[in-house]
């Protein structure tokens, strides 16, 4: 009885293996800062080729699956929560602003674009528009890192109109001013409530000013 | 009197504001914890960072973006919101390392104090104040061999990635950007710690450190120097056997790349002239517990469960039997070739391994048969089962 | 009738017959002398084995009801964060909330979802509507069964801004075979561990049917039965623990809750706000 309380013992560590869930060897924490993701054999074998067995040609005697966890870079609390909100999915946002930009108006793929960004935090902000600039210089656009600049005046009106009057208002001065050309196009990024965590970009183009997302 | 009203009244109010005291020093705590976190995070992610680094550089290698040696001044270098000005530091100083070290890549760092300093321009427009690159005035003023282009490079740290984004801009009116690229890492992805006067691809490296970890393959040829000591009854009353030495040697197979799991055969003979002889087999199964792959930089240890099967002859290996041993048995042992014994064992142990060379290992072995031997005590007792051997190894793998 | 008074081998009681039979005579015995084999030794313990069986088989379920649930946040679900839920976000938002019952939950479970929900955003300052199915796009798989009012909301559809569908389903299923064997082995000091990922798609649209926000939370549950993992997890939360570690093992419905409402609640808000940007860009006179 005693051999097979000991034997049973002695292979706990192989029957458990390692487990993202909160338990005797993980905090919530360690496990709420993990990004997981349950993935086939098939797949985890050729993303980490050496630690993910492929599934046999006859197929395994048992049924498997693959849970992939890659742990945040920064820990929650770290950042503001809606900077890592921002932050964490940058790529997949910018991306997608840039496609929809892009497919909504073909019309002005020779322009040159420039960018802006409107958000509250200023070195996120200026993390979108790197983004943003890397995104559309991928698609083959013509990309500048000039920033249109208004008159004190300009901003000092603008800055007390209503958000949906205010872009609409600054992509009319830009042109009238000659900060922007005919061959310019401006994508303007903004988060418009601090209760979001998505950002919205629109279109200056000819003077005229239009919502893209 | 006065006085002591007076002092009342201050004690009365610094008693009022203690709580406010107390918030603030439950603030500043709070701040310097997080500053220690970032710190924390910023050491982790700072050899990730270089590995980026290395990438973007190996690519210039590779594929330059321009044709000709061309001076470029690094205008920003923003490392993840979050975290401090020290990374930036660090990483732009590894920047600069790197270039230097690969002339092929046809950057050549520039220094331009006038693109990032803040300049103010007043005209009929009004006045602007701006960065030095973004002032048309102080860009015609920039001649050619300062640097006609500028670099910026941003690291971030998104959800598990760290993304390295990088873009090189003409330093004329218009700003037009030339190139840009992006590289992300995963946080899992260990850092490849490439040398910057040989980068190498980030495939290339990864086989590099394959090779380095397979070695000589899973296959091993172990020769072990194993001492076993027997334990002394408890009463006294037994003679408890000598302590053996065995020499044994075998194979060693790994039951993968990473070598978490291996197993070994080996064949083992002692001999003592006058005292005794042995032979044993014995078969054992391994399992990393430091990590899921075996590492380069420090030693691994395994735990392994095993089973022997050892046969021992000669005057000294009369303890092992169930009797006492007496004087007249150890006499008429003394005159002949001595007893025979054969029995199996059951071994749990640890084993240390240097880079898959050098073991020492330790382990307490059962013998089942001889649980009732008068001539033998238990180092350990779990329920009926008694260790009464305790080893230890030293091995040399080739 | 014996010839057992010959023959001074046999001794009868009143309890048991003890027999004691020489080689060379070919007795039969009645029926009613018939030796037993073990007397009253062993009838004392075949009764005790059973009690002892008995006793064990009740203190091992009594010990397997011991029961720990760990719930993890696999993707979505712990996500930052921004939006408060004690106040009004959704003020003047005309919700409606479509709760289809499918493998994950049953008819009853996903109405109870669906009050649960709208409650939430009710509390948010939005007016809230539910129904089991989205009738307006055509979801027939669900068939004609709908109760009374929610026949007569379909009939008479109440105008709404923003529509939210809820989908459970299930995404995985394990159970850790060689810790059942332990489990057993070991009078469940060894933890029987079995585990099920389930995933809650979320779709968000506007009164049109145009997709807004479109997502998956998914989470994971293990669950590991036996005295030895509940005892253990007992001591670690009398001090052992961090105060924020000591809600492993109790309540996880509470913290998927939590994590739940955050995450909907921020999805909603964003598709609140995609959809005013919408409707500013959208051209005059095309509304609706």
């Amino acid at each position: 009885m005693e051999w097979y309380f000991l034997i049973s013992l002695a292979l706990l560590p192989f029957v458990f293996g390692p487990d993202p869930a909160p338990g005797l060897r993980r905090t919530r924490a360690e496990s709420r800062n993990l990004i997981c993701e349950r993935v086939t054999p098939q797949t985890a074998a050729q993303r980490y080729p050496g630690e993910i067995a492929p599934a046999r040609p006859r197929g395994d005697y048992v049924e498997r699956s693959v849970v992939v966890c890659n742990e945040r870079v920064m820990r929650p609390g770290l950042r503001k929560a809606q900077d890592e909100a921002i932050l964490s999915s940058l790529q997949e946002l910018t991306s997608g602003l840039v496609a929809t930009a892009h497919a909504m108006r073909p019309d002005l793929a020779d322009k040159t674009w420039l960018v802006e960004t409107h958000l509250t935090s200023g070195p996120v902000a200026a993390k979108v528009a790197f983004a943003v600039k890397n995104d559309l210089v991928l698609r083959g656009l013509a990309v500048s890192d000039r920033t249109p600049i208004l008159g004190f005046g300009d901003v000092d009106v603008i800055t007390r109109l209503e958000p949906e009057q205010a872009y609409a208002m600054a992509c009319k001065r830009y042109f009238a001013t000659g900060s922007l050309g005919p061959d310019h196009a401006l994508l303007a990024i903004a988060n418009l409530d601090p209760r979001e965590t998505i950002l919205h970009a629109g279109i200056c183009a000819d003077g005229r000013w239009e919502w893209v997302r | 009197m006065k006085a002591l009203l007076l002092t009342l009244f201050a004690a009365l109010a610094l008693g009022l504001a203690a709580p406010a005291w107390g918030t603030t020093a439950i603030e500043q705590a709070q701040l310097a914890e997080l500053d220690r976190l970032r710190a924390e995070v910023a050491g982790q992610v700072q050899l990730s960072a270089y590995d980026l680094i290395d990438e973007l550089v190996y690519g210039w290698v590779t594929e330059p973006v321009f044709a000709a040696p061309t001076p470029v001044v690094v205008v920003g270098v923003t490392v993840p919101v979050g975290l401090g000005t020290g990374l930036q530091a660090l990483v732009e100083n590894h920047l600069a390392a790197v270039l230097a070290e690969n002339p092929t890549s046809n950057i050549q760092l520039a220094h331009c104090p006038a693109c990032t300093a803040v300049v103010v321009h007043a005209g009929p427009e009004g006045t602007i104040v701006s960065r030095g690159m973004d002032d048309p005035a102080v860009l015609e003023s920039i001649g050619a061999d300062t640097g006609r282009h500028a670099l910026f490079i941003d690291v971030e740290a998104e959800g598990a990635w760290l993304v390295l984004r990088a873009r090189i801009t003409r330093l004329t009116p218009d700003l037009p950007i030339v190139w840009s690229h992006t590289i992300a890492s995963s946080s899992s992805t260990p850092p490849l710690l490439r040398q910057p006067n040989d980068l190498k691809s980030a495939a290339e490296a990864r086989q590099e450190y394959i090779d380095a970890l397979h070695d000589r393959g899973s296959l091993a040829i172990p020769v072990r120097f194993v001492v076993r000591s027997y334990k002394a009854p408890a009463d006294r009353g037994g003679v408890p056997p000598p302590p053996f030495l065995w020499l044994q040697s075998g194979v060693e197979l790994g039951a993968n790349d990473s070598l978490a799991w291996t197993s070994s055969i080996l064949v083992g003979y002692s001999f003592i002239p006058q005292a005794y002889q042995g032979l044993m087999g014995q078969a054992r199964i391994s399992r990393l517990l430091t990590g899921r792959t075996r590492s380069l930089l420090r030693p691994d240890i395994y735990a392994f469960v095993g089973a022997a099967a050892i046969s021992v002859w000669g005057p000294a290996t009369g303890s092992f039997r169930d009797q006492k041993l007496n004087a007249d048995e150890i006499i008429r042992d003394s005159a002949g070739e001595g007893p025979r014994t054969t029995f199996g064992a059951l071994q749990l142990g640890l084993d240390l391994r240097l880079g898959n060379r050098i073991g020492l290992s330790t382990f307490l072995e059962a013998v089942p048969v001889l649980r009732n031997s008068r001539n033998l005590g238990s180092y350990i007792q779990v329920g009926s089962i008694g260790f009464q051997t305790w080893g230890t190894e030293v091995t040399v793998c080739f | 009738m014996l010839r057992a008074a010959s023959c001074p081998c046999w001794r009868r009681s009143s309890r048991y017959v003890e027999t004691s039979i020489p080689a060379a005579l070919p007795l039969e015995l009645p029926p009613a002398a018939r030796p037993r084999s073990r007397g009253r030794g062993s009838l004392r313990w075949g009764r005790g084995g059973v009690t002892l069986i008995l006793l064990l088989a009740t203190l091992f379920s009594a010990l397997s009801m011991g029961c720990v649930k760990v719930y993890q946040p696999v993707s979505g679900l712990n996500r930052p964060v921004v939006i408060d839920t004690q106040v009004a976000n959704f003020q003047d938002v005309r919700l409606a909330i479509y709760c289809p019952p499918g493998d994950l939950v049953n008819a009853e479970e996903a109405r109870a979802l669906c009050r649960k929900v709208g409650l939430l955003f009710e509390n948010q300052g939005a007016q809230v509507t539910t129904f089991s199915s989205d009738r307006r796009h055509g979801d027939d798989s669900l068939g004609n069964g709908l109760e009374d009012e929610e026949a007569e909301q379909v009939s008479e559809p109440a105008p709404i801004d923003l529509a939210i569908e809820l989908r459970g389903r299930q995404v995985h299923q394990a159970v850790n075979e060689l810790s059942w064997v332990l489990f057993i082995g070991t009078f469940t000091l060894v933890p029987g561990v079995s585990e099920f990922t389930f995933a809650q798609d979320v779709v968000i649209r506007d009164a049109s049917g145009f997709l807004l926000v479109s997502d998956s939370l998914q989470g994971r549950v293990v669950r590991y039965s036996g005295a030895g993992m509940w005892i253990t997890n007992k001591i670690l939360r009398l001090g052992l623990r961090d105060k924020e570690d000591r809600r492993i093992g109790d309540k996880p419905h509470g913290e998927l809750s939590e994590d739940f409402y955050g995450q909907l609640s921020q999805l909603l808000f964003n598709a609140k706000m995609q959809w005013q940007v919408l409707q500013e860009a959208a051209p005059a006179g095309s509304a609706d």
